[in-house]
């Protein structure tokens, strides 16, 4: 916070007086407003200013915004979020813009990975970066009409005209099938070779999900690739605007499949910030062995589909064997597998059943020894070190560059993990170490990721041998459902109840941003709150999204093999990245 | 007719490996050439065998079509020739080639008008044999044999030379 | 006529194996990844080879319209052709061999060397990128594999001084030449993995990089010709590891030759499949410095030892 303070004079004694304005959030993060005309300056002092990460850049439509604060003057806005490792500071710029397709300066020159970010907000609000190297649509299809988070979009298929593929549409819809290497900035000839292009997906073994990567190879190896994304794009954040903030819950969970609950605590801890509640200790403790139980589970997943990337068939069904065991205790617990959607805004849904201790206690007895067979199986198999050492590597540097967080960024030796040094949701009361390596590579990644397994485990231990006694639910007015007992006193309370149960709970005006370390890296919500049933504004950062933004960077010079390893220790999730 | 069974079966391989070679010079498509000329050496194996001479046939498959045309192939795959793209040859290319051709089959003939078709003696029929072979080899043609050998070293140290340099320069 | 009968058996014996192996390769790599595999359809779900062919016999037998259709079709046939031929010289049981030629070891490397054509053809033929990666991958891989096969089986002629198997086997009724050239063996069965790549080798085909590499564009029938191609290499790889390595028939009387042969063949088969089940795959460049960096030379110093103590011994 004193930092906060710091950097804020410190920007204003450079800057000048006139330049900022401050505003206060639900959040605590320093918010300063400025003009288009001085964000790349800016961004550019806070980058050599400890503000190395670009964490966030998303927009806002602000036309309809209801009670308009003083800050949101302007018709959009345009957020962006650095933050400094050194500090262990957020801070956020916010641009207001006006007209119905405003533009402003492009920060692409400063940070790599801000490419992504901007032609994702020129995708879903038309707003244009000036300076951009490709600003093209990102996640919507070329041909998509409008742009989907402006507020006069459609937010469901019932509200559009009904669709009708003409002649002329299906043309033009086959044309834009047309491989033209131009039109993705790829060269066809080298100085004396003709390239291979060579299309990776969208239905490819190797990708895990519809992702389409174009590489451009010279005999095997890859001389440039261009992933293609967007083919699993749902409108999680669109659907934000129209769910109520009860029933977004189980949206959350499918962000990161793998993640199942984690993401409800993600989604939760920005909710809760706003509405200002505060959880008992044994729905923090609840919470976090049920993400730390998500956690081994979605390493599971991808420790048996990285060996099987690199061919080693069996470890994907020991690994599925053992994610079975996981799944049992969360169904005894919620009742559902991948997809529980069981955080509730103050709680959760339910106290834990009777007997739960005994099946975690089991499993916690036996996965470490299991989970040192699978090591010696994979790790230690020295094909296994061949394909992945010395392939994919980056250097701590260019991760923060790229906005690599999570077990890719302990792999550089950076010891950063957010459970720990920004902890939620009662991490500071749990004992556990960061596991870290040096070398940035693919086996690196992955040893970092297996030994967090381990990790995870420990935190789960505690969480069996201290749960606390208490409640499951905050006893808070906004919590879902609302909470029985408060109701039937008077017509008032009744109504009260009503409302909350039929129009969900009202979130008071305001803005916030969570931060955790989900399974992939850092996952956030921002959540922009103007006093009504359903949030205005649902940003959700993903990991993934900055990872794969990334990896056309680190294959370069590699062959097509080796993508495969980088695919496969990157780690990511098709509906993380596209939302 | 009378003709044994011998004689029919080298008509046969005698007829196929001419219209196979004929096919390697007339197909447009490289890879039907390189296809028919593996024929041919199939049934040039298949002529060794008649002659009792087993490990050649063997040997012969294994290095020319085992080995060589793979490679033809391999390279004809790398370079995607196909009839579209094949220049046109020039005119008095196609002269040269066919008086040189010609030359070639009038020495040919002016050889082979002179000889004479000597029945097989028994003592030949064995040398095919692999023992046989090896003997013959390592006695009586011990020192071309030896000599051929360093040129196939000398010729693989030159592969190796000529591929490391390319690497580096690229 | 009875020589036509061990030509029919032969064929109906290894075209069963080679069948028989799809439910024996499910079954094994279901029972070393702690799931059950196919037990569903007939006893011990055996009948799932019956399921599988007929699927194959009637899947549309579709040749890709932007294919080289006559080099398309001739590929899978290649690949059974070279191995069945190559089938035909292995001593099953004394005087049960379909041709016992005093060649047959340098044969069975011809036939060897031919299977490499359905790979690079069918690959060129398909017209598709990552048939064609595979298809390089592969001819490299198979053109390199086949000199350190070669080069690993001159320890056996040189001990038996003969290239006749029937002689081979008879030469190792009193030690197994595995215990002789332990080097030669180990590298044989490396390059015979190689040749058939299948995993740890299956870099043609390396499902999660190239799809299904060069057979990508098969289906039907064409496509079970590579599958039964897959199976009866397998198959003669082991029958020849056995044959060269193993005294071949030789075995205590209380069972007949021909049952210590398969019982041996089918050990390697296993080994085949457990090699599947437990090994990751190489990169390709990897695959190629492994053999020439070091199985060329431990192969060509095996020769010059093996050569060198049989001089000596003779001496």
């Amino acid at each position: 916070m004193q930092y906060a303070d710091h950097i804020s004079s410190d920007l204003i004694e450079r800057f000048g007086p006139d330049v900022f304005r401050h505003q206060v959030t639900a959040d605590g993060v320093l918010t300063l407003w400025t003009g288009k005309e001085n964000i790349v300056p800016v961004v550019q002092y806070l980058k050599s200013n400890h503000y190395p990460l670009l964490y966030d850049l998303c927009g806002i439509d602000e036309r309809d915004r209801a009670g308009k604060e003083t800050f949101t003057l302007a018709d959009f806005t345009v957020v962006y979020h650095l933050f400094s490792f050194r500090h262990n500071n957020f801070i956020r710029l916010k641009v207001a813009l006006s007209g119905d397709y405003p533009s402003l300066p492009s920060i692409t020159s400063i940070f790599q990975n801000a490419n992504w970010y901007e032609r994702e907000v020129y995708d879903m609000f038309g707003i244009r970066f000036e300076g951009h190297p490709h600003l093209q649509r990102l996640l919507m299809p070329l041909t998509w009409e409008g742009h989907p988070l402006r507020k006069e979009h459609p937010a469901r298929a019932t509200e559009m005209g009904p669709f009708h593929l003409y002649d002329e549409k299906q043309d033009l819809e086959q044309e834009m099938l047309r491989f033209k290497p131009e039109e993705w900035g790829l060269q066809s000839q080298g100085e004396d070779t003709d390239f291979m292009f060579l299309n990776i997906g969208p239905q490819h073994p190797g990708t895990h999900g519809v992702l389409r990567i174009i590489l451009q190879l010279e005999g095997e190896e890859i001389v440039d690739a261009v992933p293609e994304i967007g083919f699993h794009h749902r409108g999680a954040e669109k659907m934000g605007e129209r769910q109520s903030w009860h029933t977004y819950i189980p949206y959350t969970d499918r962000v990161d499949y793998l993640g199942g609950v984690m993401n409800n605590l993600a989604y939760l801890l920005a909710v809760e910030e706003m509405a200002g509640i505060k959880v008992p200790e044994r729905v923090k403790v609840i919470r976090v062995m049920l993400c730390e139980l998500f956690r081994i589970n979605s390493h599971l997943v991808w420790f048996g589909t990285f060996a099987q990337d690199l061919g080693q068939l069996s470890p994907v069904f020991y690994m599925f064997t053992e994610r079975e065991k996981i799944f049992d205790i969360i169904e005894a617990v919620c009742g559902d597998r991948m997809h529980p959607n069981w955080f509730r805004i103050g709680g959760v849904a339910q106290d834990l059943p009777k007997g739960w201790d005994r099946l975690v206690r089991e499993f916690v007895t036996h996965f470490p020894k299991h989970l040192k067979e699978y090591n010696d199986m994979v790790l230690r198999n020295s094909l296994i070190k061949a394909r992945t050492r010395g392939i994919g590597v980056y250097t701590l540097e260019e991760a923060i560059e790229w906005g690599v967080t999570g077990p890719g960024l302990r792999a550089c030796g950076f010891e950063w993990d957010f459970r720990k040094k920004r902890p939620y949701s009662g991490y500071e009361m749990f004992d556990f170490d960061i596991p870290i390596a040096q070398n940035g590579d693919c086996y690196d990644r992955s040893l970092v990721r297996v030994e967090e397994m381990r990790q995870s485990l420990r935190i789960i231990e505690q969480c069996l041998n201290n749960m606390p006694e208490g409640n499951y639910k905050a006893d808070h007015p906004l919590t879902t459902p609302p909470i029985k007992k408060h109701t039937m006193q008077d017509i008032e309370t009744l109504i009260n109840h009503f409302l909350n149960v039929s129009w969900g709970p009202v979130i008071p005006p305001g803005e916030a941003m969570s931060c955790i370390e989900a399974t992939k890296g850092a996952n956030s919500y921002y959540l922009v709150s103007d006093g009504n049933t359903s949030s205005y504004r649902t940003r959700i950062r993903t990991p993934s999204f900055a990872h794969m933004q990334m990896v056309p960077y680190i294959s370069k010079g590699y062959t097509v093999a080796d993508l495969l390893s980088i695919l496969g220790s990157v780690d990511y999730v098709l509906a993380d990245i596209d939302r | 007719m009378g003709m044994s069974l011998q004689q029919i079966v080298f008509g046969v391989l005698s007829i196929i490996s001419i219209i196979s070679a004929l096919g390697v010079i007339l197909s447009k498509n490289p890879v039907t050439s390189v296809l028919c000329l593996i024929v041919t050496f199939f049934t040039i194996a298949g002529h060794y065998i008649m002659l009792n001479a087993q490990f050649l046939a063997v040997v012969h498959i294994i290095v020319y079509a085992g080995a060589i045309m793979v490679l033809f192939l391999f390279v004809i795959m790398l370079m995607n020739l196909n009839a579209e793209i094949e220049p046109q040859k020039r005119s008095w290319l196609k002269y040269a080639g066919a008086i040189s051709g010609g030359a070639l089959l009038l020495v040919l003939l002016a050889a082979l008008r002179e000889a004479s078709v000597s029945s097989l003696q028994p003592g030949a029929v064995e040398i095919g044999l692999i023992s046989n072979l090896g003997k013959t080899l390592f006695s009586t043609y011990v020192l071309p044999f030896e000599v051929s050998s360093i040129l196939f070293l000398s010729a693989m140290v030159g592969a190796v030379v000529i591929g490391k340099k390319e690497g580096h320069e690229s | 006529m009875q020589h036509v009968w061990i030509v029919l058996g032969v064929l109906f014996v290894f075209l069963n194996i080679a069948a028989g192996l799809i439910w024996v390769e499910r079954r094994l790599l279901a029972l070393w990844q702690d799931r059950l595999g196919p037990n569903r359809a007939g006893p011990l779900g055996l009948f799932i080879v019956l399921a599988d062919t007929l699927k194959l016999f009637f899947k549309e037998d579709w040749i890709p319209p932007f294919a080289d259709k006559w080099v398309f079709i001739l590929a899978p046939t290649v690949v059974v052709a070279s191995v069945l031929m190559g089938l035909a010289i292995i001593p099953f049981a004394p005087g049960i061999v379909v041709a016992d030629l005093n060649v047959g070891l340098m044969f069975f490397l011809a036939m060897s060397s031919l299977g490499v054509y359905s790979i690079v053809l069918g690959g060129w033929a398909s017209n598709n990128k990552y048939s064609l990666l595979g298809a390089l991958r592969g001819a490299s891989q198979m053109i390199a594999y086949e000199v350190f096969m070669g080069l690993s089986l001159m320890g056996v002629v040189m001990l038996s001084r003969s290239f006749n198997l029937t002689e081979i086997v008879a030469a190792q009724e009193k030690i197994w030449y595995v215990f002789l050239q332990p080097v030669g063996f180990i590298i044989f069965f490396i390059a015979g993995l190689a040749e058939t790549h299948r995993l740890p080798f299956d870099i043609p085909e390396a499902e999660s990089e190239l799809i299904a590499g060069f057979h990508a564009e098969y289906s039907g029938m064409k496509f079970g010709m590579f599958f039964i191609g897959e199976y009866l290499g397998i198959s003669l790889i082991s029958a020849m590891t056995v044959t060269l390595f193993f005294g071949g028939w030789l075995g205590p009387a209380f069972l007949p030759p021909v049952v210590w042969f398969f019982l041996k063949t089918f050990l390697f088969i296993g080994l085949f499949i457990l090699l599947r089940a437990s090994l990751p795959r190489p990169r390709y460049d990897q695959l190629m410095a492994y053999g020439w960096k070091l199985l060329l030379p431990l192969v060509l110093a095996n020769l010059l030892i093996t050569g060198a103590v049989a001089l000596w011994l003779k001496s």
